[in-house]
């Protein structure tokens, strides 16, 4: 009789205790997914950081780049138009320049060349800026970096070509020198 | 008849006219006290706080150089300055950059 009345009581307990655990075990489970979305939100708000900080490095590496190149076609371009006034003056003191002006149309294409090259390398900033994973990012730096060494072999050939423009016009320039030393 | 005496007039209570007196100035001490010890309190919160440095972008030497030439058409000036344009840093801190892609 006892046993009919104790063991129902047992078999509720037991049912009773093992739904209290299965609700701990679910807790936990929910607090172990918590906590493991909260690392995977960390370390991705890191990486991020991290990726933000080469982008910031490498947008400031071009622009410094692209200054310096604006820079140098712009100091090549200057010196082009100092050398043709120099042309005009001998060719006024009617010294032959037609070698030097031969030259100089060259060397004016070559400064054009390397103006075209350094506009591409501030066209190819743009991509770096929106890229979003470090792989593009790289692959798109070595794109910069390639068209950066084209710009600056262009950019050395234009200066080459300007002096030989100038080693051109130094018998001329002597020549006038002599004249004038004679004249005065 | 009564005459009037000065030597039979009640004697002057110096002694409450001095603590009348003495009271506002030393309310006014106290308030300028405040007001400096308040000053001076503003002054060094102020003098510790980070002051805000507007960041200046730092001049590159290379692009300093380049823009740098004379104007005149003297064919000595146009060599001189031609040989003074180093073309070779133009790419430098590529390496470096390169270096962090890695």
């Amino acid at each position: 009789m006892i046993v009919f009345v104790v063991l129902p009581v047992i078999s509720l307990a037991e049912t009773a205790t093992s739904s209290a655990n299965k609700e701990k075990d679910n807790i936990i489970k929910t607090e172990i997914d918590a906590q493991k979305e909260s690392i995977k939100n960390s370390v991705q708000e890191r990486r991020q950081g991290a990726l933000d900080k080469i982008k910031e490095e490498v947008d400031r590496f071009i622009q410094n780049v692209i200054e310096r190149f604006t820079a140098a076609d712009n100091r090549l371009i200057k010196l082009a138009d100092r050398i043709d006034s120099r042309i005009e003056k001998l060719q006024t003191a009617n010294i032959s320049v037609s070698t030097s002006t031969d030259l100089m149309i060259i060397a004016r294409a070559k400064i054009n060349e390397a103006t075209t090259s350094v506009a591409s390398i501030v066209s190819k900033t743009k991509d770096v800026s929106t890229e979003t994973t470090m792989t593009t990012i790289r692959e798109e730096f070595k794109t910069i970096k390639a068209q950066i060494e084209t710009a600056k072999e262009k950019i050395k050939i234009a200066h080459a070509a300007l002096v030989d423009v100038v080693n051109s016009l130094k018998p001329g320039q002597n020549k006038m020198d002599k004249e004038n030393k004679v004249t005065n | 008849m009564d005459t009037f005496n000065p030597n039979q007039m009640p004697p002057i209570q110096s002694s409450d006219t001095n603590k009348k007196s003495v009271g506002p100035l030393v309310a006014v001490i106290i308030i300028l006290v405040l007001i400096i010890v308040g000053g001076l309190y503003f002054l060094k919160e102020r003098s510790s706080q980070p002051t805000y440095v507007p960041e200046v972008p730092a001049s590159d030497s290379v692009t300093d150089a380049l823009n740098q030439q004379g104007t005149t058409d003297d064919l000595s000036s146009i060599e001189a300055d031609l040989n003074a344009t180093d073309l070779n840093n133009l790419d430098q801190g590529a390496a470096a950059v390169e270096a962090t892609l890695q």
